[in-house]
């Protein structure tokens, strides 16, 4: 393709997704075998040849009269100059990163903040229910971590719970978080998650198929989980409920041929009622992110959070300043997970303000997380 | 004929002299009661009535007035029964009235005859406008609490009249209740408590500085034991507090001790179900204090702090701030004291099983609405917030005698004389100021503040909370002036809420 026919055919994807609920199947029956400029041009003349085939369904004539009258309207030029003024980056089918190229149902376009290179390297997706339990949450942020330790990319799709929670254990481990969402770049879903939306830029790149302003809807999240499912080589579903949205990127991952992996839960616990499905259906069993990365042979071998020792962890002092007997014993009794500072009294057998001392000393240097009364070894990063 | 007997009717704490004006003349028999009285006090006249009768006296079959004043006033209660059936008999000529000249009179009376006890004595017998006074004989120690050696208690209308016309030797007058009958104010020991090293580190912080303490757990872990402990570490109150304590008590209607003086350290626990006029006050026309006053000069304890109202909890604020509370309504309004430790309890999500063992079963949303009861400035309000987790078996079983209640109120009781020599009642009440003079900090400790404030960890607020804290762990560690970096960093530790609780996931 020239560039020049390149350079239209872009433009006429963006008329194309200007429209009123243009969604990625009415989109590619539009166009058919022609292209997408030829597309927009039977739009423009009002003329829809019957040789497109079958409408795809719920479309009605009342919208296809909308497109046909708005067609004319869309400013393709303000959206690329709003798209540049706000950064985020559009990803055509002919271009060098495309990461779509054998997606059986492709985005008309990706758009993108952050560093589209990081596609290039194996992703794993880690996701699960908005509705999770503290296990799940704590699940999902180790895995995030321990996949990120190893060096994969972890993609998720932002959301509340099991999603951020493993973005936050990549961000937290210094690694690639790729956030995949169903809204514009500029509109933040959920609003609680503003904060992670621009640390997953940061750190990583976010992604979508909608242009800046496009509101959530409820149809773009089940698209949403396609692209996880096609951009991942794997797709780990840590909790959800018996008809959770997250079961559709499992879906959508056997339907590409990709391995799916489940977090076995309680029988009892109903946030685990999907993936326990998942599991009788066939999933891989997933404990721990070496469980997957083995399987799917991805990242620079055990970094051991699951129990092997932390060697690839450089830049985490994991043995106390040898001048301070106190912090050696609170480091050591930290190191098995999060404890009560009363543990830390009796294991000093120091006074208290002594152990506060110490432990607030640990936390201005980053070592430790106070929480509550409970400590913490910290990441490499501080969290959110 | 008229007389006139001297009385008090009690709003809030404050009791208001009334008199009572009976006058009995020739007429159609019948029976007026004016002057505002509420319908507690219009039933008077069939007890009255009774009472008189069940002592072989006679109910005069003529037409009765009776005027309470100042009519300005709402009247409540039956304690307004003996001023007018003492009225009566006067006015009816069956007592003399220049022998009952020098006496007010209090009390409520039965069908029988007796003379009953009434709610807040103390204030009563405060506000009646006369020589000596006649009060119930259960809980005639009230009374003379402030009004020692003119109250004479009596228990039943026909003795007191006797007694009146020669005819039996009146009841001797009441001193002052005696000091020395002060109880032991630490029946609960903090000995009981095994283990919880940071529980029991934080109340003796608390009670030596006036800290409020919020302990978040899981049910079972010890929270209301600790709690219940607080007070036994509070000094005892002096007999000015004693005094206020008992006639706030009085005027609630709480029990009172058989010596009239209340001296146990105030440890008031309302259920969570409690509604706004039962917490704060007001209510009835007779403004009755809430359990914040009550707990005045004590410990308010609230557990499952997430199951309050919102609005209850949100009307604490300006009490922990003032000292006292205003109730008003339509009819008036009234400053009711509330000084006191607020200390509250609270599991960390609704399972109770949150924080950071990952057992809690709850949802992230049901989390965040726990989360959201409580608002950032009710939270604020705690200088120190732990995070209080059962001991181990080990622990509870066995394990080291803990300190006793008595050796930690003694650091209490020298960190609150420091205190004193700042001229305040405790390090809470120090302001910016003082601060800066009674405990500059050093330029470590000065540096340590200026990280957590840039970070976002601490605010305004929070900074001069932790100062003052801060204050009292120097004190209790014999510190000097000066508050150095390790003293402020144990006081910022004390202050870290669990991440769950705020709703802040991860």
């Amino acid at each position: 393709m020239r560039l020049d026919d390149a350079h239209e055919d872009r433009r006429a994807r963006l008329i194309l997704l200007g429209l009123p609920q243009m969604g990625p199947s009415r989109a590619r029956w539009l166009i058919g075998d022609g292209g997408a400029a030829a597309a927009v041009d039977r739009l423009r003349r009002g003329r829809l040849t019957p040789d497109l085939g079958p409408a795809p369904p719920r479309l009605t004539t009342s919208l296809v009269d909308r497109w046909v009258a708005e067609v004319r309207g869309v400013d393709v030029d303000g959206i690329l100059a709003r798209h540049r003024r706000l950064g985020i980056g559009i990803l055509g089918p002919n271009d060098r990163h495309w990461p779509f190229a054998a997606e059986p149902d492709p985005p008309l376009l990706v758009f993108y903040l952050g560093d589209i290179e990081h596609l290039h390297n194996p992703v794993v997706a880690v996701v699960g229910t908005r509705q999770c339990t503290t296990i799940g949450r704590n699940v999902a942020y180790e895995i995030g971590r321990g996949l990120a330790d190893r060096g994969v990319p972890v993609a998720s799709g932002l959301a509340l719970g099991v999603d951020g929670a493993a973005h936050r254990g990549v961000l937290d481990s210094g690694g690639v978080p790729i956030g995949v969402v169903a809204t514009g770049l500029d509109v933040v879903y959920p609003g609680a998650h503003r904060s992670l939306w621009s640390s997953v830029v940061e750190h990583g790149v976010l992604l979508g198929e909608s242009p800046a302003g496009t509101k959530p809807a409820r149809w773009r999240f089940p698209a949403r989980n396609r692209l996880i499912a096609s951009l991942a080589a794997g797709v780990v579903v840590v909790e959800s409920h018996q008809h959770g949205g997250s079961l559709s990127t499992a879906d959508e991952a056997i339907e590409r041929d990709r391995p799916v992996f489940a977090v076995p839960g309680s029988v009892v616990s109903p946030a685990s009622d999907g993936t326990n499905g998942l599991l009788v259906e066939g999933a891989i069993p997933a404990r721990h992110a070496t469980d997957i990365a083995e399987t799917l042979g991805v990242g620079d071998g055990p970094v051991g959070r699951d129990g092997a020792v932390d060697e690839g962890q450089a830049g985490r002092p994991s043995v106390a300043t040898p001048e301070d007997p106190i912090a050696a014993v609170i480091l050591s009794e930290v190191a098995t997970g999060p404890v009560h500072i009363d543990r830390l009294v009796v294991a000093s057998a120091e006074p208290i303000a002594v152990v506060l001392d110490t432990v607030q000393r640990l936390v201005a240097t980053n070592r430790l997380v106070l929480d509550g009364s409970t400590v913490f070894l910290a990441g490499h990063r501080e969290s959110p | 004929m008229l007389a006139t007997i001297p009385t008090a009717v009690v709003q809030g704490v404050d009791g208001h002299s009334v008199s009572v004006e009976v006058h009995v003349s020739n007429g159609l028999p019948g029976y007026t009661l004016v002057g505002m009285p509420d319908a507690s006090c219009r039933e008077s006249r069939d007890r009255v009535r009774a009472a008189i009768l069940s002592s072989g006296l006679r109910w005069p079959t003529k037409r009765i007035t009776i005027n309470l004043a100042p009519t300005g006033l709402r009247k409540q209660g039956a304690s307004l029964d003996l001023p007018i059936a003492l009225g009566l008999l006067v006015a009816s000529e069956q007592i003399d009235g220049d022998r009952l000249r020098p006496f007010g009179a209090i009390g409520e009376l039965g069908l029988d005859g007796s003379i009953r006890p009434v709610t807040g004595l103390v204030s009563l017998a405060d506000a009646t406008l006369a020589d000596e006074l006649l009060v119930p004989a259960d809980g005639a120690a009230q009374a003379a609490l402030v009004r020692p050696g003119h109250v004479r208690p009596v228990s039943s209308l026909a003795e007191l009249v006797h007694g009146l016309c020669g005819a039996a030797p009146m009841p001797g007058c009441l001193d002052s209740p005696d000091a020395a009958t002060r109880p032991d104010n630490a029946r609960l020991d903090l000995s009981d408590v095994r283990g919880q090293p940071l529980a029991r580190y934080a109340l003796e912080i608390a009670a030596a500085g006036g800290h409020h303490m919020l302990m978040i757990g899981p049910p079972g872990a010890g929270k209301t034991m600790l709690a219940a402990r607080l007070p036994g570490l509070l000094p005892p109150l002096d007999a000015a507090q004693a005094v206020s304590v008992t006639r706030v008590h009085s005027a609630a209607g709480l029990t009172i001790p058989k010596s009239g003086l209340v001296y146990a350290v105030p440890f008031r626990a309302p259920h969570h179900g409690a509604s706004m006029v039962a917490m704060v006050g007001g209510g009835t026309s007779a403004m009755r204090p809430g359990e914040i006053s009550c707990a005045n000069h004590g410990v308010l304890f609230l557990d499952e702090l997430g199951e309050y109202a919102v609005s209850v909890l949100d009307a604490l604020r300006l009490p922990l701030e003032e000292g006292v509370v205003r109730v008003s309504r339509a009819a008036r309004a009234v400053s009711l004291p509330a000084r006191f430790l607020l200390v509250a309890a609270m599991n960390p999500c609704p399972c109770g099983e949150g924080g950071s063992d990952g057992l809690c079963r709850c949802s992230e949303s049901a989390r965040a609405r726990y989360a959201r009861r409580l608002s950032g400035p009710l939270l604020d309000r705690f200088d120190l917030r732990i995070e209080v987790r059962p001991s181990s078996p080990s622990v509870l079983l066995g394990g080291a005698e803990e300190e006793s209640s008595a050796v930690v109120a003694d650091r209490v009781a020298a960190a609150r004389s420091r205190a004193a020599g700042r001229g305040v009642r405790c390090n809470a009440e120090l302001t910016a100021k003082q601060l800066d003079e009674v405990a500059p900090l050093s330029a470590e400790a000065s540096d340590h503040l200026h990280r957590e404030l840039t970070s976002g960890a601490l605010t305004g607020r929070g900074l001069h909370r932790v100062r003052t804290v801060a204050r009292t762990v120097a004190d209790l560690a014999d510190g000097g002036t000066v508050i150095d970096a390790d003293t402020i960093r144990v006081a910022v530790g004390l202050r870290v809420m669990p991440r769950t609780v705020l709703g802040v996931s991860q």
